[in-house]
C-alpha cells in the first residue's frame, strides 16, 4: 500500500458511512459509483452552463474589426440618439401601482400628485359574451382632447355592474358631474378626469380611466397642451 | 530568474484586455451592443426594462427616459454570459399569483342592486415577492426578497450552496433536452419586488447588462460594431 493508499483509507474511514459499509463490499462499490456520478454530472453541468460560444447578439452584428476608441465614440453617438428619444417639453408619468401621476420636465418633477388607476376587476355578461377589464392601459400615449365639464356618457358596463337595465335611448345614458370639472382624453374612451369619491384617491378604483383631485387636474388642463406625451406603467 | 519574470509580466500584459478610457474592448462592446438594442426600443416608445447587474439597478424605461429605478440587492448567475442577450418576457409565474376578482352580470335579468359593495381591487400589496420571469431567450430570472429576520437569513445562507450544486444538474438535464439552461437569481426589497411583478408585462423587452469582468469572459475574438 503506498502513502497515497493510506491517506485516502485513512480519510475515507473518518467518514461514518464508509465505515459502515466496510464489511459490505458491493456496498463501498456502490457508493464510489453513485458518488462518481454525481461528481461527473456537476463537472458536465457546470461544463455544459459555462462552455464558449460567440454570443448571439454580438454574433448578430456585422463583424467589423473596430478599436476602442471606435467603439467608445460610436457608443457617445448612441447614447446621445437615445437622449434625443426623450420628450423635450413638459410630459406625464402615470405610476399605476402607487396610483402617483407627476408632471415632469426633463428629469425635474414639477408637480407629484395623487390618483385612483384601474381596479383590475373583470366584469362578464355570460348573455352577450361580453368581458370587460378595468385596466388603466400602459404605454406611451398623448393628451388628443382637453374638455371642460364633461359629461358622462354612461357605457353599457356602468348599467351592467350596477344591475341596472341598459338604455335604448342614448340621452339616458348621460350623466353630469361624475367626472368632474375637466377631461383630458388619452383616446380609446379612456381619460384623465375628475371624481366625487375623493377619499378614495390612491387606491386602485376606477374602470380604467385617471382619477384626480379639483386643483390637480384644474392645474394639468391650464398647463398642458394637446399633444403632451403621457407614460403609463 | 529575472528572465522568468520579465517573460511573466509580458504574458500578463498580452492577456490584459484592450483598455480605453478605463473599459475594456469587450466591455465597451457588450455596452454598444445594448445601447444599439436600446435605441432601437427607445424609438419604438415601447416601455422596457434594463437589468443592470454592473451598478446593482433595475430600470423600467420608455424612450430612454427612466420611468422607475429599483436597487438589487445582491444576484447570483449560472449559464454563460453570452446567452445574457436581449430578450422579451414570455411569461411570469408565481406560487401565488394575483387573482383578479370576476363578477358575472346579466343584461337581460338585472339584479337592481344598488347596495355597495365590498371593495376589492388588485393592489400592490397583492402582487408576489417571490416569483420567476421566463424570458424568450431561454433566460430564467428568479425573483426573490432581501432576507430580514434571521430565520430568512440562515434560510437564505443554506440556500447558496444548494443553488450551485443544484444548477448542473438542471443544466445537463436541459442539455439532454436540447436547450440550453441559463438563470439570473435577483434578491430585491420585498416593495420593490412588487412593484417589479406589476410594471414588468408579459412583451416587455428587457436588456441585460453584465459587470465588466464578466462581460470580458464573453468577449468574442474579434470586436465588432455596428454604429
Amino acid at each position: 500500500m503506498n502513502i497515497w493508499q493510506m491517506i485516502l483509507n485513512n480519510t475515507l474511514n473518518r467518514v461514518r458511512l464508509w465505515r459502515w459499509a466496510r464489511p459490505h463490499w458491493p456496498l463501498r462499490r456502490v457508493l464510489i459509483c453513485l458518488t462518481g456520478v454525481l461528481v461527473l454530472v456537476e463537472l458536465c453541468g457546470s461544463y455544459l452552463a459555462y462552455r464558449g460560444g460567440v454570443s448571439a447578439a454580438v454574433a448578430a452584428v456585422p463583424q467589423k474589426a473596430r478599436t476602442a476608441a471606435d467603439l467608445q465614440s460610436a457608443n457617445e453617438r448612441l447614447l446621445k440618439k437615445i437622449a434625443g428619444q426623450k420628450p423635450a417639453g413638459e410630459y406625464l408619468v402615470i405610476d399605476t401601482a402607487r396610483n402617483r401621476v407627476t408632471l415632469r420636465k426633463g428629469d425635474v418633477i414639477l408637480r407629484d400628485m395623487t390618483a385612483s388607476c384601474g381596479s383590475g376587476n373583470v366584469l362578464e355578461d355570460p348573455t352577450s359574451g361580453r368581458r370587460w377589464v378595468f385596466d388603466t392601459p400602459r404605454g406611451q400615449h398623448r393628451i388628443l382632447s382637453k374638455v371642460k365639464n364633461p359629461l358622462w356618457i354612461k357605457p353599457d358596463w356602468a348599467f351592467l355592474e350596477a344591475g341596472e337595465p341598459i338604455p335604448s335611448k342614448s340621452a339616458e345614458r348621460a350623466e353630469p358631474g361624475a367626472m368632474g370639472d375637466y377631461a383630458l382624453g388619452l383616446g380609446q374612451g379612456y381619460f384623465i378626469h375628475g371624481t366625487l369619491y375623493k377619499r378614495m384617491l390612491g387606491r386602485n378604483v376606477s374602470h380604467g380611466c385617471v382619477r384626480l383631485g379639483d386643483e390637480d387636474l384644474a392645474h394639468l388642463y391650464r398647463n398642458l397642451p394637446i399633444g403632451t406625451r403621457v407614460f403609463i406603467f | 530568474m529575472r528572465a522568468a519574470l520579465y517573460f511573466l509580466c509580458l504574458l500578463l500584459n498580452a492577456a490584459s484586455p484592450v483598455m480605453a478610457g478605463g473599459q475594456s474592448l469587450a466591455e465597451l462592446q457588450q455596452v454598444n451592443v445594448l445601447l444599439q438594442a436600446e435605441y432601437d426600443l427607445a424609438k419604438s416608445g415601447k416601455p422596457y426594462l434594463v437589468i443592470n447587474l454592473q451598478d446593482h439597478q433595475l430600470e423600467f424605461k420608455t424612450s430612454g427616459l427612466p420611468l422607475e429605478q429599483w436597487s438589487i440587492d445582491s444576484y447570483r448567475r449560472w449559464g454563460h454570459p453570452s446567452a445574457m442577450r436581449p430578450a422579451s418576457l414570455k411569461i411570469k409565474s408565481a406560487l401565488a399569483e394575483p387573482k383578479r376578482e370576476v363578477q358575472v352580470v346579466s343584461a337581460t335579468e338585472p339584479s337592481g342592486e344598488t347596495a355597495e359593495k365590498p371593495f376589492n381591487a388588485l393592489e400592490l400589496t397583492d402582487m408576489p415577492t417571490s416569483y420567476r420571469l421566463y424570458l424568450d431567450n431561454g433566460t430564467t430570472v428568479t425573483v426573490h426578497p432581501v432576507s430580514v429576520s434571521w430565520f430568512d437569513s440562515l434560510r437564505s445562507s443554506l440556500a447558496v450552496p444548494a443553488w450551485y450544486l443544484s444548477r448542473p444538474f438542471i443544466s445537463s438535464w436541459n442539455f439532454l433536452r436540447g436547450s440550453p439552461y441559463n438563470e439570473l437569481a435577483l434578491a430585491m426589497p420585498a416593495q420593490d419586488a412588487r412593484r417589479l411583478y406589476w410594471a414588468f408585462s408579459e412583451g416587455t423587452p428587457c436588456l441585460i447588462r453584465l459587470p465588466a469582468a464578466e462581460a470580458t469572459a464573453s468577449a468574442p475574438a474579434t470586436a465588432g460594431t455596428n454604429r
